[in-house]
């Protein structure tokens, strides 16, 4: 039986502080037992491209970078709605189609899409420049968020026998 | 001066700006869009090892990832000397093609399409895939999804990896087709084709029977003259993975060909003040500024240019739709004895399903060709051209060209990219001001259809920011922002 999961990490690892979905992503990937109840996938794409590859699972945890706003700090991580998702540039990039309406179109046609998708964004330091490094306080946020989807798939989210 | 801000540009990747200034007595004086730059690529570039091209380029962007790529691939062939052979050669195209496919399947249903299909006065929230969906019903919005699918699933099996491509080397491509695959390859590209006929026929339905949405196609609102460019083949077919360039003026004569590599001696790059993109031009023909006809040196390369710098397409049935749509323009023989090239901009749509045809037809071919599986791994002698490489494809939003330079242990030491959005900057400015014209000035209300009317002159081309630019703002629904002349804000309207 497949995962219940998909772990989806977002974003360009050439980027800067973009890469920090793909970097929590790979981590995960490393780290990952075999119990978990979850799929762990690196993504460079939002709108229709990213909502194609929730198909199938129940659960789906994006992790992308956000813009910081209004003098927000950067390394700062946040839980937002599919609804916020404006605010997230690879869920709201849109060579096609935003998230939420990739998904509804997905639903529309029978697709088997998550019952949630859960939303985690680090606020960026810089995303303008080609460098293949994160600033400290994204990195050090990168660490702790790594930490904890490991310790909560450690924890429970065990895959069915 | 008034000034009218659209920021951002909806359905783009990356997000750009649209402003349209005014002057003093209301009426548009220019329009021009805005991207902030992403900066450092070639810095980033400088010191790493050229072979690793194919694998660092591919993350430029997630839209086209397969162009850049192929692209690399093929600077490196001529950088290590390596000729692939022709069973990689066909492989490569094959990929392509696949991609093509996918992309501009999207783009139709997803970004520059609904538009079209739904009207440009739909609301704003039916205005999207979701409302093409419903509106063409469940069997064709299944197809849309279900062409994407088996095209992303050709392209992993080919690439090697579904969203980064792997299997790019000089000279080859690192994963032999076993015949599995290749009968997988044809059943694959016959649905694309029966999928593209089937485009061309809701194009026909939904566009051109429709006279509203007609007369927006056939209209003057669209339209500018530019000259068109394009990879062509031997007998001056559109050839999307390799070939010469050729340049078109407005009337169809050809006026330049050359090979990809000299790209530098026929392309100059102007600067604006108003965006950090380069405006590319003809160097022979010069920088006029933004304005159209055969003395300016500002050039389209789209899907509506390949078709005017082509004489005829190479497979039968698009090139059958390619007469359909010249003789929709009315057709004829221009004063250069080539057919009369299409200058109405929204063209560009029915010219990017033409592809779609195309690209799909070509699938066809080369998955039939039992050669096609056959040796592809090239084993190089390391040996580096010091003149270095170019590799340059038909992206589908434009020609991209890689131009690379290493030291003879292969480490880069120069590198220039010309990125397909980036050589259509100074057409689409151009296309904004025309459509802004047409909607504002002279006191009239700033409407949603009206911005949605400005916008379409931008999205037509398909333009993807994030490799010619970059995305910074994002946050930000749609916003208008009206100043008067010293600047201060007389009005806002937001959206989105």
């Amino acid at each position: 039986m497949g995962a219940r999961t998909v772990i989806i990490g977002v974003g360009n690892a050439l980027l800067g502080d973009d890469g920090v979905g793909v970097v929590v992503a790979r981590r995960l990937a490393t780290q990952r037992s075999p119990s978990w109840d979850a799929d762990v996938i690196e993504c460079a794409v939002g709108g229709l491209g990213l909502a194609e590859r929730m198909v199938g699972y129940r659960l789906a945890i994006v992790v992308d970078a956000l813009l910081a706003l209004d003098g927000e700090p950067a390394g700062r991580t946040r839980r937002i709605t599919l609804a916020d998702c404006r605010s997230a540039r690879h869920a709201a990039s849109t060579h096609d189609t935003d998230l939420p309406l990739a998904l509804a179109t997905l639903a529309e046609l029978g697709e088997p899409v998550p019952d949630a998708v859960e939303l985690v964004g680090i606020t960026a330091e810089r995303m303008d420049a080609f460098d293949d490094r994160l600033s400290a306080p994204v990195a050090a946020a990168a660490d702790a968020l790594v930490a904890s989807i490991a310790a909560r798939f450690d924890r429970g989210e065990k895959r069915a026998p | 001066m008034t000034r009218i801000s659209v920021d951002p540009v909806t359905r783009l990747e990356g997000h750009g700006r649209i402003e349209v200034f005014l002057d003093d007595d209301g009426e548009v004086k220019d329009a021009y869009f805005q991207v902030p730059e992403l900066r450092g690529f070639e810095a980033f570039c400088r010191g790493r090892m050229a072979e690793d091209m194919p694998q660092i380029t591919n993350r430029i962007c997630g839209v086209c990832p397969e162009a850049h790529h192929l692209a690399a691939t093929k600077a490196l062939d001529v950088l290590y000397r390596a000729e692939p052979s022709p069973a990689a050669r066909k492989l490569r195209e094959l990929f392509y093609a696949a991609f093509f496919v996918t992309d501009h399947a999207t783009h139709f249903y997803a970004l520059g399409g609904p538009d079209l299909l739904l009207g440009p006065d739909a609301a704003p929230r039916e205005r999207n895939l979701l409302g093409v969906v419903r509106s063409l019903g469940p069997e064709a919005g299944g197809a849309i999804i279900a062409c994407r699918k088996r095209n992303h699933r050709l392209i992993e099996l080919l690439g090697g990896r579904g969203i980064h491509p792997a299997a790019g080397m000089p000279g080859g491509w690192s994963r032999a087709m076993d015949e599995a695959t290749r009968l997988d390859a044809v059943e694959i590209a016959r649905a694309n084709v029966a999928f593209a006929e089937a485009s061309l026929a809701t194009w026909q339905r939904r566009v051109l029977d429709v006279p509203l949405v007609r007369d927006l196609v056939f209209g003057d609102a669209y339209v500018i003259h530019t000259h068109s460019m394009g990879l062509v083949d031997r007998e001056d077919r559109s050839s999307l993975y390799d070939g010469e360039v050729r340049v078109c003026d407005p009337e169809g004569r050809e006026i330049l060909r050359y090979a990809p590599r000299d790209y530098a001696q026929h392309i100059a790059e102007h600067v604006e003040p108003w965006t950090y993109v380069k405006l590319p031009y003809l160097r022979a023909v010069g920088w006029k500024g933004l304005v159209d006809g055969p003395t300016s040196g500002v050039y389209q390369s789209t899907p509506l240019a390949r078709m005017n710098v082509s004489d005829r397409l190479a497979t039968p049935l698009a090139d059958a739709e390619l007469g359909r749509l010249r003789a929709a323009f009315g057709g004829g023989v221009g004063p250069s004895g080539r057919p009369r090239p299409v200058h109405h901009l929204l063209a560009t749509h029915w010219a990017r399903l033409i592809e779609l045809l195309h690209a799909s037809e070509r699938m066809l071919d080369l998955a039939s060709d039992a050669t096609i599986v056959g040796p592809v791994r090239h084993v190089t002698r390391g040996e580096i051209d010091p003149a270095g490489g170019v590799g340059a494809v038909e992206a589908p939003r434009g020609l991209l060209t890689h131009d690379y330079e290493a030291d003879d242990r292969g480490v880069l030491r120069r590198v220039n990219l010309v990125v397909g959005t980036t050589n259509n900057t100074a057409a689409m400015a151009m296309s904004v001001t025309r459509a802004a014209r047409g909607v504002l000035g002279r006191g009239r209300a700033v409407t949603e259809g009206a911005l949605n009317r400005i916008e379409m002159a931008f999205r037509l081309f398909d333009p993807c920011l994030s490799c010619a630019t970059h995305a910074l703002p994002g946050a930000a629904p749609l916003v208008v922002t009206i100043r008067d002349a010293v600047g201060a804000v007389v009005d806002r309207v937001a959206r989105g």
